[in-house]
């Protein structure tokens, strides 16, 4: 069973923690069949991820089945009081990305495809495509790494403190990515600031 | 769906930020709509149901051959932990002495500690172990085993050691992991303060083989393994008799194994206890004891 917290202004949180451990200990105790729980808790924000990192649809699908068999294959190696179970996953699946984009760099730079248009399937208004596409536009620029930490924080809403247990990095580093790439995607995209401090105006 | 943020949230997460990067005003508007139109742009793409159900399936289909596997698995992992941390073990010694100093800080934002592991215990021989003399559960709960696990989970995975200056408390040596973009002769050119510390005991600090067999045997009496017909328990000194001829590791071993032999010849219970701080750290036993 899955409880949530929910706030006033309708933000969903993530699960109480102890019931997600006392899931994990339960799988780790034998009862694997339990894991489909934490697949149901996940699943969605573990393809999103993917997606949001790839941008392609199928890719996603396949590398989302591969992280949560992994995830359960590896279960019993998972020590609650060393981290979340959340870092915890998308250490995974970002590492089987990284595999994937690996095994594929002698054929094409997948790094440099990252491209909002291979998805077919973007449900957008007008309004916010015309802003999306200055800003995806101005986040293909950026690196892949300044690219993935602003992604994980502000698509993803993870913490910095768990982006930073996610890429090993420390946390004060991420914070000094995400401000220079948010600084940087800011300058690159002057029209989305002209349209913005306009829309300011108006308000 | 994309969550909605209050103005409050958006500047706390621009807060966040400034404290490292102070162009970044969490008080101007233009910045918050900047971000709140950022966050708002993420595609919104959907999970296809189908699918999600199809791997849910597989994932539960996974999850009962894992249970109903569970226990023939776990000898064949320990060979190849066993193979793998061997191998380890000879690439950090044929590495330490070509390693030289010199500033190369590059490559230090490259490299990234591993993750730390939780390793499993052995609890038999080759095969599947039956517990003769030790159930599943009693291993679950016994305490020395306890901190074996947590030794392993504390220690990073070192790729290669090199020697660090010696500190106050005894020898140091700094322990590096790499991701596999970084070429060895990078990783041995990067300055010390690249790696991670890992103290190790010089061989002046090492405790003596009295005491070292002290500790091995008195968690053998302990579990009652006393009754065992087993010879003189024996520190396996494998330093002294590694095919090698003078070769000494430039540090005393982590770990010692303490072998308590049957008359068959055959390793019967093995003890290792961590020389640094003279807790037992693992155990492991034959099938010739079944």
């Amino acid at each position: 069973m899955t409880f949530f917290l929910k706030s006033r202004t309708t933000k969903w949180k993530f699960p109480i923690d102890m019931d997600e451990r006392s899931l994990i200990s339960a799988c780790q105790s034998g009862e694997t069949e339990r894991f489909a729980e934490l697949y149901d808790l996940y699943a969605d924000r573990i393809f999103r991820f993917i997606v949001h990192k790839t941008m392609q649809r199928d890719l996603a699908e396949d590398l989302t089945s591969d992280t949560f068999l992994r995830a359960l294959e590896k279960l019993h190696q998972f020590d609650p009081e060393k981290g979340q179970f959340s870092t915890w996953i998308y250490t995974i699946a970002r590492n089987l990305i990284t595999d994937h984009w690996r095994s594929y760099r002698e054929h094409r730079d997948i790094e440099d495809v990252w491209d909002l248009s291979s998805l077919d399937d973007v449900v957008d208004s007008t309004h916010k495509q015309l802003i999306s596409e200055k800003l995806h536009t101005a986040l293909r620029d950026l690196s892949s790494e300044s690219r993935e930490i602003l992604m994980m924080r502000f698509w993803q809403d993870l913490s910095f403190a768990q982006i930073a247990e996610v890429t090993g990095k420390s946390e004060g580093a991420v914070k000094m990515t995400a401000g220079r790439a948010l600084k940087k995607l800011r300058a690159d995209a002057p029209i989305l600031a002209s349209f913005i401090a306009i829309s300011i105006l108006f308000q | 769906m994309t969550k909605k943020y209050t103005d409050s949230d958006i500047q706390k997460m621009l807060v966040d930020i400034a404290e490292l990067v102070p162009e970044i005003d969490p008080h101007d508007s233009e910045w918050r709509e900047f971000l709140r139109e950022f966050i708002a742009s993420r595609p919104d793409i959907q999970f296809n149901e189908q699918f999600a159900q199809e791997l849910r399936v597989r994932v539960l289909e996974r999850a009962q051959l894992l249970k109903n596997k569970k226990r023939t698995v776990l000898p064949q992992w320990f060979k190849l932990s066993g193979m793998f941390a061997a191998g380890a073990a000879v690439c950090a010694l044929i590495m330490v002495p070509m390693i030289r100093t010199s500033e190369f800080s590059q490559i230090q934002d490259e490299l990234a500690p591993v993750a730390n592991m939780k390793m499993d215990r052995m609890r038999g021989g080759s095969g599947e172990p039956e517990m003769a003399l030790l159930t599943m559960e009693d291993a679950e709960t016994i305490p020395e085993f306890e901190i074996d696990s947590m030794m392993v989970k504390e220690r990073r995975a070192p790729t290669m050691l090199r020697p660090l200056p010696p500190e106050e408390d005894g020898e140091m040596a700094a322990a590096g992991t790499l991701n596999s973009e970084i070429g060895v002769s990078e990783l041995m050119m990067a300055p010390d303060s690249s790696f991670p510390k890992i103290p190790q005991l010089s061989w002046e600090n090492m405790p003596s083989d009295d005491q070292i067999l002290k500790v091995a045997t008195e968690f053998f009496m302990k579990r009652n393994f006393d009754n065992l017909s087993v010879k003189a328990p024996v520190l396996d000194k494998w330093w002294e008799n590694n095919g090698e001829g003078n070769w000494k590791p430039e540090f005393a071993p982590d770990r010692v194994g303490v072998v308590f032999a049957s008359g068959n010849g055959l390793e019967d219970v093995r003890i290792d206890v961590d020389t640094r701080t003279l807790e037992v750290v693992w155990m492991s036993w034959s099938q010739s004891q079944r």
